[in-house]
This record gives C-alpha cells, structure tokens and sequence, in this order.
C-alpha cells in the first residue's frame, strides 16, 4: 500500500508490507517515482492508463493485472485497488496492491492443462461422451461423431440415452441411472461394459464402453470412453469359426487315421496269417516230400545191389535214372523250401562290409572257384540284411564259376558301379554266356538257358537272387553275348516294385 | 520177441525207412539187437517197460535211440521228452534221425536235451553211410556209463 503524487508520481507514503515485499527501504521508495517498480516494457502501458484516467478492467473494484518489478528484479503480477485523495494538500493516489501472481500462474497452468486435455479429447480414437445429472450431453468429441454419425451441434444438449443408447436399453438405463443419483449405488463405473450403442441412422453396433464418475464441481458430471468393436467381434467370431473348423478337420483326421490304422491292422492279420500257413505248408513239404524221395532211391539201390544178374545192364541203367531222378527232385525242393523261405524272411538291414562279405563268401565255396582268376574291384559298402546279400552273391558268384569253369582261363570280376543312374554291384564271367533273346527267362523259377547235362543246376538261383534284391527294393540287370561271358548286375534301391513277393 | 537186450531202438513209422535202416544197420554189421517201435505210444512203453512192454528188462538201457520225429499217437518231440525227463531214462543218448531239416524242430530237439540231429538224406548212399557212423560212433566209440 502507498499513496503516490499525481503530478511528479513520486511515492510520498509507503506502508511495511510494500517495503518487505518490494525489498526498498522507505527512503529508497520516497525518492522513486512509480514507473520505477515496473519493468521499461511496462511503462508504456502506465503511461497511457494515466492518461486516461480509465479504469482497466480488471475484478470489480480492481484494476489490473500489471507487472511490478522488485528491487531484486522478480517480477510480480498484482490488481491494484485505488482511490484519489490529497496528501499534504496535493492532489495523490491511495494504492492497494494485491499480489496475484500465484493465481494468474495457475490460471494460466489451469488454461494449459484446458487446451491439452481438449486436444486429447479431440484427436482421441476412442469415444468421449460426457453427460450431466440430467441425463443430456454436455460433451461429444470428434471419435464420437464419427462412429455415431451425429455432429456435435447436434449431440449436445439431447437426452443421451434416446440419442445413442438402443430403444430397448434405455429403460434399464434409466432406472440405473435415476438409483444411483438417488442412493449411490451402481455397478458400472470403472467396469469395462460391452454394451450396444446406437447409430444416428438406427443401426447398432457391439461396444466396448468404460464410464467415470467426476463430483468436483458439485453435480455428477459422467464421462464414456466407447469404442466400436464391430470389427473385432467380428474377427474374434471368424476366429471361433476357424477353430471350429480346424477342430472338425482334427476330428476327421484322427476318424481317418483310426480307420487307416485298423485297415492295417486286418491287412497284417491277414498277411501273418497268410504267412503262418505258408510255413506250415513248407513244413509239410520239407517232410513229407522226402521220406519217398528216399524210399525211391534206397529201393532201387538194394534193387541193383540185390538182383544185379535179373536187372542186367539195361535194368542197372534204368535203376540209374530213378535214382538220379529221385535225387533231382530231392535238390528241388529243397532249392524251392528254401527260395520259399528267403522270399518271407524278415529283411534285417544294416551297414554291411561288401568286400569282407565277398571275400567270406569266396572262402566258403572253394575249392569251388579255385581255378578262377578272381578279380574284386573296389565295393563300397551299403545298407543290406548280410545273410541275404550272402546269398545273392553266392548265387551270383557260383554261377560265374559254373559257367566259365570250361573255359582254358576262367575269370570273375566283381565290382561296383552305377546302373541306370542306380549305385550297384556287379558280377561278370568270360563263361559261355546266353542269347539276350532269351533274357527275360532268366530270372524264372527252375527256368534254364542250358542243357542240364551241359550245366548242373535247379535254375532257381538267379530266381532266388531276384527275389532277395526286390525285398531290398533294388534292381537286377542281365547282359550277355553267346559265347562271350556274362555280367550281373544288381542294386540296393530305386527298384520300381520294391518289396514285391516276387 | 526178442529177450536180448535191445542195443538200438529204433523209433521209426515209415516202413521203408524202417527196412532202409535196418539194412543199412545189418550190412556194416553195427548191431542186430534192434527193436522197432513203430509209434510214439510203443516207443514210450517200451522205453518205460510199461502196457505191452511190461516185463521188459529195463537194465542194461538201449544204447542209443534212434527217433524219427513225426510219428503217429504220440509226436516225437513229446517221446524224447519223456525220455529225457526220466529219471532213469534221460541218460540214454537219443539221436533223432528225422527227414525234416525245419529249424524249430532241430532248436526244439536240442533245447529238450537231444545228443544229435540227423537229417535223413535222400540218397540211399549218403543215408546209409550216416547210420553207419551213427551205429559205429554210439555203439562202439561212444562211452555208455556203466550200469
């Protein structure tokens, strides 16, 4: 508070609190003028305030606000309350100085933190809709124009609930509403709510809706946040569909895997079954077959040891082939039980040394072979069942030294090679070969391309040969000239009708 | 019947191959003490001097049976079991001389505690050379425990 001189505008009067405030003494504010407690920018506005001798509009009975300056150079923000009045008998102003800075910073901070919660409230995504105790729109943001297809003119001021709340909600909302403005108690606030919301054309929409609550300023004042969760319904009722089906797609495929799984389950019934009788069968053969294969034999042996004058030389001879026929037959069977039983045996494979193999075989068959120039070319090893694979190249190899044992200088070559693109093994003599013509026989049961009294032999262990390769899902090859030696190839793999009962 | 003691008996349904073994038996001069079951049944009672057998001698044993495998009442394999299960009979060296080559019944005969497995061979050669052996290795190389 002071008084200052209207003329020289000099302080003249200065209370206490103006000295603790300002921070001058009292001698310092009586030789000061009052355009000295203001910052330079200021002065103009003072200047013209003077001249007009006009109250700024400022509260009633206020002007202001103006900008001091202390002594320290802090700027305050004070309304000055005045009146005229002579001091020492010249014309002087009485100044009440009211310090207002606090207040216009948190009007100002209030303005700030206005405009910011606008603008989030204009660009939100979501909804904003605020309504007041009676019900009527007192906020509409831009999101919920938008999605409601109302302006905002027109939104506010209308009853909400006939505005976007559907027809058969509104008396369920209203009687919420009206109880909890009458006891306080509801169950929606701070809840995330699906709800349908209603569209200004009439459609409805699913949505997704949280309201609060805000007392400050007496009434209740609500606020929605609503969101449109059409599309996300939508995808969440596709997704149920999607695992509806894939569950009915497990549900078949696991129908089917069942049915699969019991048709193999009878096809394997059937085969061992099958196979079971295949052995009794053999069973009976092996037995059965011989014992009057021997009796053949034996009797007529005792026949030429008993009564060689009655048999006389032609009887000896006749004696001869029933013997040697009774032997024969013996040979074939056994040569067929065992064809038989190669073709069922389980297939056992693995990793298998073929040259070791080979070499036991040679070994084995001697003195067989031993007039042979046997040459072994390089064997990689391979993915086989060993007794099996033995009985392939025994065949083979008995074979090769069977048909080229005539020769002044028998060789047999074994090797390894590609057939048809195919990794195989291969067998060749310089024996008396066979006519191509006639290849496809090869590989018959008891089938020959040679006189038996040229070649001894059943003709089933190229036969057996095949059979075993097949099992392995390989392929075998037969190439040779008449008189010009033999080569037979065999392979692991790549057979076209792998595993058949050939 | 004959009341010396049997040396070999022979188990054996197949005529032939009953008058084929005996033959060949007789011409290398293993033995003529030869009895001939024709059956499961009989070889049984004659081994354990039961039914028919009865008042056999049972003391000195075979020594050495020679047992075919498929035979008629009772199997082969079911007689040398018995055999070998006996008591007083299981030392008895039983050779089965049977046409069947047949894995199981060799793996069978073995497990039930056979001394060996012989498989009839066709030829009548060959057949007769092999009971010669079997004769001449039993009867005469072979150490019977003494009773």
């Amino acid at each position: 508070m002071w008084v200052y001189d209207l003329q020289t505008l000099a302080f003249v009067a200065v209370n206490d609190a103006a000295v603790e405030r300002y921070g001058f003494s009292t001698d310092e504010f009586l030789s000061m003028t009052i355009k000295q407690i203001r910052p330079p920018e200021e002065i103009p506005r003072l200047e013209q305030d003077l001249r007009a001798e006009t109250e700024v509009p400022g509260r009633p009975g206020r002007s202001g606000p103006w900008r001091h300056r202390t002594k320290s150079g802090e700027l305050m923000d004070v309304e000055i309350a005045s009146r005229s009045l002579t001091f020492e008998g010249r014309p002087a102003r009485l100044v009440v100085v009211f310090d207002v800075t606090s207040a216009l910073a948190a009007m100002e901070e209030l303005k700030k933190t206005r405009i910011r919660t606008q603008s989030i409230v204009a660009t939100a995504l979501d909804c904003i809709v605020s309504m007041d105790a009676r019900g009527t729109i007192v906020e509409f943001n831009p999101a919920a124009e938008h999605t409601f297809r109302i302006a905002r003119d027109e939104a506010v001021g209308r009853h909400l609930a006939d505005l976007i709340i559907p027809a058969s909600m509104r008396p369920q909302h209203e009687a919420g509403f009206a109880h909890f403005l009458a006891t306080g108690e509801q169950q929606i606030l701070g809840r995330l709510l699906e709800l349908p919301a209603l569209r200004a054309d009439g459609t409805e929409f699913p949505a997704e809706v949280t309201i609060t609550l805000d007392t400050t300023s007496g009434e209740p004042h609500f606020t929605g946040f609503i969101r449109d969760v059409t599309e996300r319904k939508e995808a969440e009722r596709i997704g149920k569909e999607l695992v509806a089906v894939q569950q009915t797609l497990w549900n078949e495929t696991q129908e089917m895997n069942a049915k699969l799984e019991r048709r193999v389950a009878e096809r394997t019934a059937e085969l061992e079954a099958s196979n079971a009788e295949l052995e009794s069968f053999s069973y009976s053969v092996s037995h059965d077959l011989r014992a009057p294969l021997r009796a053949m034999d034996g009797f007529a042996r005792l026949l030429a040891e008993d009564l060689p004058e009655e048999m006389g030389p032609e009887g000896a001879r006749y004696i001869g082939i029933i013997r040697a026929s009774a032997r024969r037959m013996g040979e074939l069977v056994d040569d067929l039980l065992t064809f038989s039983r190669l073709g069922r045996a389980p297939l056992r494979r693995q990793e298998v040394d073929a040259r070791a193999l080979v070499e036991e075989v040679l070994e084995d068959m001697r003195p067989v072979g031993a007039e042979a120039a046997v040459t072994i070319g390089e064997l990689p090893h391979c993915d086989a069942d060993p007794t099996l694979l033995r009985v392939v190249f025994a065949n083979l190899l008995s074979n090769a030294f069977k048909y080229s044992g005539k020769r002044a200088r028998p060789e047999v070559r074994i090797g390894s090679g590609l057939r048809d693109g195919l990794p195989c093994y291969f067998v060749a003599d310089n024996g008396v070969g066979f006519d191509m013509r006639y290849a496809n026989k090869l590989f018959g049961v008891f089938q020959r391309l040679h006189r038996i009294e040229e070649y001894e032999g059943t003709g089933v262990g190229l036969a057996t040969v095949q059979r075993i390769v097949h099992r392995h899902g390989g392929r075998v090859w037969a190439d040779a000239a008449v008189d010009d030696g033999a080569t037979f190839s065999f392979s692991l793999q790549g057979g076209a009708d792998g595993s058949s009962a050939g | 019947m004959d009341h010396r003691p049997v040396e070999i008996l022979l188990v054996e349904d197949d005529p032939n191959d009953v008058e084929l073994t005996l033959r060949a038996l007789e011409s290398h001069n293993v033995s003529n003490k030869i009895h001939v079951a024709r059956d499961g049944a009989e070889a049984l009672e004659f081994i354990f001097a039961t039914g028919r057998f009865a008042s056999r001698e049972t003391d000195p044993a075979p020594r050495v049976i020679l047992l075919d495998l498929k035979l008629p009442l009772v199997d082969g394999l079911e007689v040398l079991r018995r055999i070998k299960g006996g008591e007083d009979t299981r030392s008895i060296p039983v050779v089965v001389l049977t046409s069947s080559r047949e894995e199981r019944d060799v793996i069978e005969s073995y497990e039930l505690g056979v001394n060996s497995y012989i498989v009839k061979p066709v030829d009548f050669e060959q057949f007769s050379e092999a009971v010669r052996m079997l004769g001449m290795y039993w009867l005469l190389l072979n150490q019977a425990p003494t009773p």
